[in-house]
């Protein structure tokens, strides 16, 4: 069944590179991928392939982290993309991703294979790698018909790639048993793998599927900020091992002995892409000799700095706001109180206090406020230049979250 | 949407391979929501009782924690009154290493332990510091009371 399915594939590439020649708005490599994505009617990957492409166009996806699903491509037995066992959003950097998987340092997305046992015959295990799959690369001709199309890429550098790969990549029915005659269960999505990354703290199997999942928290407050009084400070630590919690969490690969599919030699990043990953790994010196080298989840999400700058950003310019209020929502308070002794203007302390009656005062009477306050505060004059121009239920909104940074900003002072 | 393998590989091993004092059955309807039943651990005040949770496995589990909730009134300086539970592995210590079974061994070991120094309940917790026997006869009135 799967022969006449990839043969007909086949024929549906060929003649799309003949009639295709016109489709030049289509690139060529997409039109590869169609094709067989169309063929291959399984559900997840086919999902997340499309959902990718259709976005595509409404969002940029920063560069080296658009995912790239050509089944073609292959490594020992595994593939560069992953196999669809979880279908959210991928964020992980895939070209540095690939770029490890091609030089043997981290182990390929390989399908995983659900409970076969150990006594089932050659046919079954085909039969239950093809149907748990996504897309299949078992026929040489799919192969090949793919390359002929690849290497009507204008880009020279990628057709010697891909001729590189059509010899390589024959992956037989035979190598598949023997490779999936060994597997190990990942302990993480339970599924059976011929290769997985060990951790290089612990040593416990994890599969590639896995490891790309595992992210950092997102930024947080010091864990003693209430004591400390640093709630504008963020933090942001790198994962820690999912087995011993070891803060200093990677894994290591052992290449296999033969060298089946893309060579590790070969420049692996696709198309015209050249981008810094690839410097950056090579500064980690992944063609090292000493010891095994250590993937970490830092490697293939390099995008973590940014955004705890980004998150650090946020906070800054929401407390600048809150302090902004903060000033001129003391001031008005020893116009609109009589009462109000000198020391509540000055004390540190009896400020940050006094705030909240104030605000709830400012609340109820936002024109006593104002008119106070122009003339007092040049911070509020500058908060109320900013909002006009808003409408109401804008200012209202602002006014809110002011509020409600401006308590958060008084409660840590005091 | 199709269920991952793992929670449905998870719930057969809870099955063939149970724990003791703890029984996850998941919704026919919906097979990533469990009715739990959680056994008071010997030796606490919560003996003899047997505590009903619901647990509920999001989209991106294993990735994120369960979500998990005690049904059944439990008086105790981490539980709060919703039954929410203050416990370090069910936040940011989650690990996809970890399962329904372990987390739920976690949450026996929490009654077990009780940590009114991080407290959810804050009443709870303060009568536990100041009076630790007074706190354990509510605990065990109330474990008679809700949950046998």
């Amino acid at each position: 069944m799967g022969n006449t399915v990839t043969k007909e594939a086949g024929a549906t590439i060929q003649s799309s590179k003949y009639s295709g020649m016109e489709q030049s708005n289509i690139c060529e490599n997409d039109n590869t991928d169609r094709t067989q994505w169309h063929l291959c009617k399984q559900d997840l990957v086919h999902k997340i392939h499309r959902s990718k492409r259709s976005s595509k166009s409404h969002k940029k996806v920063m560069e080296g982290y658009e995912m790239i699903a050509d089944p073609t491509e292959t490594v020992d037995g595994g593939f560069l993309f992953p196999q669809g066992v979880y279908t959210g959003a991928q964020d992980f950097k895939v070209s540095v991703v690939r770029e490890l998987i091609i030089r043997r340092k981290l182990a390929p997305f390989y399908k995983g294979l659900d409970g076969i046992d150990s006594s089932c015959t050659d046919e079954q295990l085909l039969s239950a790698l093809n149907t748990n799959t996504n897309s299949v690369v078992s026929d040489s001709h799919e192969t090949e018909s793919a390359t002929t199309v690849n290497s009507s890429d204008t880009d020279a550098s990628i057709s010697t790639n891909t001729t590189l790969q059509s010899e390589n990549i024959k992956i037989n029915n035979e190598e598949q048993i023997w490779l999936y005659r060994n597997v190990t269960e990942c302990p993480i999505c339970f599924l059976d793998y011929p290769r997985l990354n060990n951790t290089s703290c612990c040593g416990y199997d994890i599969c590639t599927e896995c490891f790309v999942q595992i992210k950092r928290n997102p930024p947080h407050p010091p864990h003693n900020a209430e004591q400390t009084g640093d709630v504008l400070e963020l933090l942001s630590e790198p994962s820690a091992c999912p087995f011993c919690a070891r803060s200093d969490f990677g894994v290591t690969f052992e290449a296999p002995p033969f060298e089946w599919g893309i060579s590790s030699t070969v420049d692996p990043l696709p198309r015209n892409q050249k981008s810094t990953s690839i410097v950056k790994i090579d500064e980690c010196s992944l063609t090292s000799p000493t010891g095994p080298f250590k993937v970490t989840i830092d490697m293939i999400r390099p995008d973590w700095e940014d955004k705890l700058i980004s998150a650090r950003a946020k906070l800054a310019r929401k407390s600048a706001a809150a302090q902004a209020l903060h000033r001129s929502a003391i001031l008005p308070s020893t116009n609109t109180h009589a009462s109000s002794t000198p020391e509540t203007k000055h004390s540190k302390q009896h400020k940050s206090r006094s705030v909240l009656p104030d605000i709830r005062f400012s609340k109820n009477k936002p024109k006593t406020l104002t008119e106070a306050d122009v003339q007092n505060a040049n911070s509020y004059s500058e908060v109320l230049e900013s909002a006009r121009g808003m409408d109401r239920a804008q200012l209202r909104a602002l006014e809110k979250l002011m509020l409600d940074e401006a308590i958060k900003a008084s409660m840590a002072q005091t | 949407m199709a269920l991952p393998k793992r929670i449905i590989k998870e719930t057969e091993r809870l099955v063939t391979d149970p724990v003791s004092g703890i029984i996850a059955t998941p919704h026919e309807e919906n097979l990533r929501y469990f009715d739990v039943s959680l056994e008071g651990p010997p030796g606490t005040p919560y003996e003899g009782g047997v505590f009903k949770l619901e647990l509920f496995l999001p989209e991106d589990y294993p990735m994120t924690a369960p979500r998990l909730r005690f049904l059944t009134r439990i008086y105790h300086p981490n539980i709060d009154r919703l039954g929410r539970i203050c416990l370090d592995v069910l936040k940011d210590h989650w690990s996809p290493a970890m399962q329904i079974r372990t987390i739920l061994l976690s949450v026996q070991a929490l009654l077990s332990s009780p940590n009114p120094d991080d407290p959810l309940a804050n009443d709870v917790a303060a009568i536990w510091k100041e009076n630790e026997p007074l706190a354990v006869q509510t605990a065990k009135e109330w474990t008679e009371k809700y949950a046998m």
